[in-house]
């Protein structure tokens, strides 16, 4: 039957990976194969393409060993689940072009979300490095604006984390700093941001850049 | 049984010492009431700012996107809260440059009067503040207090007043600042290079000028050369090679010269560079080692491997790091396998290189 959402492809795997998880037992072949053949699934599919955690998850059941899979299936409810509350709560933007911003200044994020929330972007903001992460686990963005300076870790740090997380190795990432030596743009430019813009900075040329990067993306 | 007399001066003592107990307990009292009323004033004056700052915001972002006239917030500054906005634009004018940073000019402008006082305050911070925030918000109109501002006694006034002078948006105010750059003896000379670098490119032809003229002071033009450096103008190696042929008594000039030419220059400087690594001061020699390593040829590895043997450690460790630049890895390996005294160096060096 087809999916009338995402968000109810999302629930019927969930239901799938619970009754499995109820009946599960490690020594009969069949009930380990039944729950890596459904982890397979959910890794694959498209309605977990913007959870790159869910479907980190989902891959491993294949390769732990078969008295680990009842543990794995529990994490891998779990961070189902909280993929289905992120997915409901950005339902009513669905289709529009989600954005992380990670900044912890307050003025200078007031004036990035309400030019990106004027163009009808889905904005995401947050304050710390940490944060950026961790968000950018649970869920892919189509592109991150990351200052450089920030408390926890700072925006080289979250570069390099995003840049190894599944699905954000292609996904645009522009660096703000303060910072406008040299050295820093180079060694962002080397860590994988697709572009950057110093401090101070015009709103303007900002929402430019973005946009130039997001058709570079095909977003 | 105690005397009567004792009696009396034992009540005397007690008196005295209720008295003090009570004027301490009074004196807390009034303390505690204080310490109340300046904490609800400071949270009073928190959230009034909080308030206003909620009641501002949206029509601000909304006149610097264009959707909203600046005369609708300007409507909404009551005449007691002119400074207060002042302030709240300057937060913005901080982070913004371009059409934004006019805008904030624009809605700035018929209030920027409130702070004319304040030039001429005498407290040096409340003059300080006014030069930065008439700089910030007005300086088309106010040019004249914040360039005058430049002599204050007080460095941190004059310090404001060459700050809000070397911004992108009137780079020509930078040949003022140099001027001036005796009247700040004790700032660090990169500090003040950095700070005139700010003005961006349009201010090389003024540090190109201050570089090669020899009629400057050499300091000033050493913090030119610097902040050229910073800048990334390549034309400055021409004539920063000028000065290497000029005074050989102010090794600061010639140290800033040097690596300006060790960052931008070409293999035609090195001619100009190599009498220098025989300078009787270490930090000449340090920067010429480290130039050659940049823009030499081979025939100039041998002059920077003596480099490494040099008295001073200082230039010993520029020698190391010319090495790299020049390409001649396998000489450190050298003097690490023959155990040089100074083999921890080499060593330091090449693990640098590895983590690269």
């Amino acid at each position: 039957m087809p999916h009338s959402s995402t968000s109810d492809a999302l629930q019927d795997h969930l239901e799938a990976l619970r009754a499995i998880h109820a009946d599960f037992d490690a020594a009969h072949d069949e009930s380990v194969a039944g729950a890596r053949g459904l982890a397979r699934l959910i890794a694959t599919t498209q309605a977990t393409r913007d959870f790159p955690e869910v479907r980190t998850v989902a891959r491993n059941i294949e390769h732990v060993a078969d008295d680990h899979v009842y543990g794995e299936l529990d994490r891998l409810i779990h961070v189902l689940e909280q993929a289905i509350k992120l997915r409901v709560a950005f339902a009513p933007a669905r289709g529009k072009i989600s954005v992380l911003v990670a900044e912890d200044d307050r003025v200078t994020s007031s004036l990035i979300v309400h030019r990106l929330e004027r163009e009808r972007y889905l904005v995401k903001h947050v304050t710390d490095g940490p944060e950026a992460v961790r968000l950018a686990r649970e869920r892919a963005f189509d592109i991150v604006v990351l200052d450089v300076k920030m408390p926890g870790i700072d925006g080289f740090e979250v570069l390099k984390q995003l840049r190894e997380l599944p699905g954000y190795e292609q996904t645009p990432i522009l660096m703000l700093t303060a910072l406008g030596g040299e050295d820093h743009v180079v060694r962002g430019l080397q860590m994988g941001a697709n572009d950057y813009i110093a401090k101070p900075f015009s709103p303007l040329e900002l929402m430019a850049r973005i946009q130039r990067l997001l058709k570079a993306d095909g977003s | 049984m105690p005397s009567p007399l004792s009696l009396a001066s034992q009540e005397w003592v007690f008196r005295a010492l209720a008295l003090g107990v009570g004027i301490l307990a009074l004196a807390m009292l009034v303390f505690a009431v204080v310490v109340i009323v300046l904490r609800l004033k400071h949270a009073r004056t928190a959230r009034d700012w909080a308030q206003r700052e909620a009641r501002w915001e949206a029509t601000l972002l909304a006149v610097l996107a264009g959707d909203a006239a600046p005369q609708s917030l300007r409507d909404d500054v009551r005449q007691s809260e002119r400074r207060d906005f002042i302030e709240y634009l300057v937060r913005f004018a901080r982070r913004v440059k371009g059409r934004e940073r006019e805008q904030l000019q624009e809605l700035a402008a018929p209030f920027l009067a409130v702070l004319e006082p304040d030039l001429s305050h005498r407290r040096a911070d409340r003059r300080a503040r006014a030069v930065q925030t008439l700089g910030d918000l007005g300086f088309v109109r106010y040019q004249e207090p914040v360039i005058a501002a430049l002599d204050d006694e007080a460095p941190l006034v004059r310090m404001i007043a060459a700050r809000a002078l070397t911004r992108p948006e009137h780079p020509d105010q930078v040949g003022l600042v140099l001027e001036k750059l005796h009247l700040f003896p004790t700032w660090s000379p990169n500090f003040l290079a950095a700070m005139l670098a700010d003005a961006g490119m349009a201010a090389v032809p003024a540090l190109r000028a201050a570089l090669g003229d020899p009629a400057r002071e050499a300091p000033v033009r050493a913090i030119a050369a610097t902040a050229l450096t910073y800048l990334g103008d390549l034309e400055a190696a021409d004539v920063a090679v000028t000065v290497l042929g000029g005074r050989h008594d102010v090794p600061d000039l010639l140290a800033s010269s040097l690596r300006l030419i060790a960052k931008l220059g070409r293999p035609e400087h090195a001619a100009a560079v190599r009498p220098l690594i025989d300078s009787g001061h270490f930090a000449v020699r340090a920067a010429a080692i480290s130039a050659l390593g940049a823009i030499g040829g081979p025939d100039d590895l041998a002059a920077i491997r003596e480099g490494y043997d040099d008295a001073s450690p200082w230039v010993a460790m520029h020698a190391a790091r010319a090495l790299v630049d020049a390409g001649d890895v396998r000489s450190l390996e050298e003097i690490v396998a023959r155990r040089h005294s100074r083999a921890s160096l080499a060593i330091q060096v090449l693990s640098e290189l590895e983590e690269e």
